[in-house]
């Protein structure tokens, strides 16, 4: 831990309009998940996925730090948590992982 | 570009280059079909994505936001990255400034979306003039 940072990597947030079930999810679970981006092409393995930084005002979602190290090759703006890498829990090969969070803000509403 | 089928690319792609760009630009300027991805623990925001096939044979992964308007540009490990953005700025038309950010081994083309300019007719004629005066057997008037 660092000074006033309640885990090493962070503040990164999710964006929840698009879920409303996810911010319960994540605050009772203290995971954030993630699956492929989808099948169009078979080099996709599962990873989470969220915004950098905190989560703006008036956005609905859930800002959170984590002691998982993003993966290197992350473009900037867009962490990603990617099954093998570690730290990240797989819960089902190749279709969902997992990170442990600590949540520090969490916004039902836009 | 074509839209490649799923298993021509079994590999991991990783990120080369990020981009601004509307959705009307996107459909513009990779005219394939892409796949709308809205499983929340899927992409961080509604997104489409597709692999596509360029012309020269390279695979690249495009991932949009459509909320962020943000292009992820993926390439399979193995790919020399400044090569691979020559043959894409040769194919997709699009200007430099969209560029958000680029992997630091991936070089922009010096090409890459070359501003045009009008040139004036006076100057254009006489560039037209000397590089007829410049060829053999034309003799140069005095």
């Amino acid at each position: 831990m660092n000074g006033s940072r309640p885990a090493r990597f962070g503040p990164f947030h999710r964006r929840s309009r698009h879920n409303p079930f996810e911010n319960e999810q994540i605050s009772r679970t203290s995971q954030i998940f993630g699956r492929p981006r989808g099948n169009y092409f078979a080099g996709l393995f599962p990873c989470v996925k969220a915004w950098e930084g905190p989560l703006p005002a008036g956005i609905a979602g859930i800002e959170f730090y984590t002691d998982v190290e993003p993966d290197p090759s992350s473009p900037p703006g867009w962490p990603e948590w990617t099954q093998d890498r570690p730290g990240v829990i797989i819960l089902e090969r190749n279709e969902l992982v997992a990170i442990p969070v600590i949540v520090t803000m969490r916004n039902d509403a836009e | 570009m074509r839209r490649a089928s799923p298993n021509e690319l079994k590999e991991s792609a990783f990120p080369v280059m990020t981009a601004r760009l509307s959705e009307a630009e996107l459909g513009k300027w990779f005219p394939v079909s892409f796949d709308e991805i809205n499983d929340a623990w899927a992409a961080p925001e509604p997104s489409l994505g597709a692999l596509v096939s360029l012309e020269a044979g390279e695979y690249v992964v495009l991932d949009y936001g459509r909320e962020s308007n943000q292009l992820i540009v993926r390439i399979p490990a193995n790919l020399d990255a400044s090569s691979f953005l020559a043959s894409f700025f040769r194919e997709i038309p699009m200007p430099r400034a969209r560029v958000l950010w680029r992997r630091a081994d991936a070089k922009l083309p010096r090409t890459v979306a070359a501003k045009r300019i009008a040139v004036p007719a006076a100057i254009s004629n006489r560039a037209a003039r000397s590089s007829q005066s410049r060829q053999p057997g034309v003799a140069k008037k005095k």
